[in-house]
């Protein structure tokens, strides 16, 4: 995938996080793994398809994880990554992921969707995508680390 | 005013009754796919739905539909992540929603929902 694609991705990060309570967002750095790589902790799997075919993976640990869900509902405190936390972060990566599509959509790739987000919590866990290379996007959102997982063909 | 809420993520549905019960005294009932929605619909009997665009089948395109056809007065506010993509807008105008909304929720676009709604029904 040409790593300039990614630029929608970054864009719909910028655009939808500060609207549900953050304050910064910092795109950290890229890097380039294989189709395989492992997770601590929770990891949002976005489905894309159309022009545009793949999987987008926004992962973050646990802590991460509470914390986020804790800024999405004003503050309200997180102890437990229950039901309603687990609603709200994938809730987010549904809203970045469709913005996305929105982006997309302004460089001229119309017509895409994107799947219901699937949330996955584990550690040690494993996830394959269907493309030889990963792009891993590093971002800081105000004091929280989120790796996104862009695996498009 | 009476509002169905009808989105299978719990969050939202949170967050969108903090949005608007900020605005307006608002009763709310919830639904979680499209099934429950139609049966909510008939017994809470709502001024308005707040339908999202993707739910559990049937989906939110054809509750709305349904809904449009049944019950004239109700005004249905369509909710979706896919914000400015043409087909999705024009799909539910045609199929008769009073509003669509992108999420995340904006205060001043639930109040737009309020205003409009307030000045039709009153």
């Amino acid at each position: 995938m040409d790593v300039n694609m990614i630029n929608p991705i970054l864009c719909a990060f910028a655009e939808i996080i500060p609207q549900i309570g953050f304050q910064t967002v910092q795109k950290k750095n890229l890097s380039l793994v294989g189709p395989t790589f492992t997770y601590d902790g929770v990891l949002i799997n976005l489905s894309v398809i159309g022009p545009i075919k793949g999987v987008i993976m926004i992962g973050m640990d646990n802590d991460s994880a509470k914390r986020f869900a804790s800024k999405m509902m004003m503050g309200m405190e997180v102890v437990e990554f229950d039901k309603l936390a687990q609603s709200a972060v994938s809730e987010m990566g549904n809203m970045v992921c469709a913005n996305a599509c929105t982006q997309y959509s302004k460089i001229g790739v119309t017509g895409l969707d994107i799947s219901p987000p699937i949330l996955m919590i584990g550690q040690g866990g494993q996830a394959t995508l269907p493309v030889p290379q990963t792009i891993v996007i590093h971002f800081l959102v105000d004091d929280i680390n989120i790796k996104v997982y862009v695996g498009l063909v | 005013m009476k509002f169905l809420i009808v989105d299978d993520s719990a969050f939202m549905r949170t967050q969108i009754k903090q949005v608007f019960s900020e605005l307006a005294y608002i009763e709310f009932a919830e639904a979680v796919n499209g099934i429950e929605a139609l049966e909510k619909h008939r017994t809470f009997n709502p001024d308005v739905v707040i339908l999202d665009y993707i739910i559990p089948a049937p989906d939110g395109l054809a509750v709305l539909k349904i809904l449009a056809e049944i019950d004239k007065k109700v005004k249905i506010v369509m909710i979706t992540s896919l914000g400015n993509q043409n087909f999705i807008y024009k799909d539910c105008i045609e199929c008769g929603a009073f509003a669509i909304i992108t999420k995340p929720i904006a205060r001043e676009n639930a109040l737009k929902v309020i205003k409009s709604i307030r000045t039709r029904v009153i």
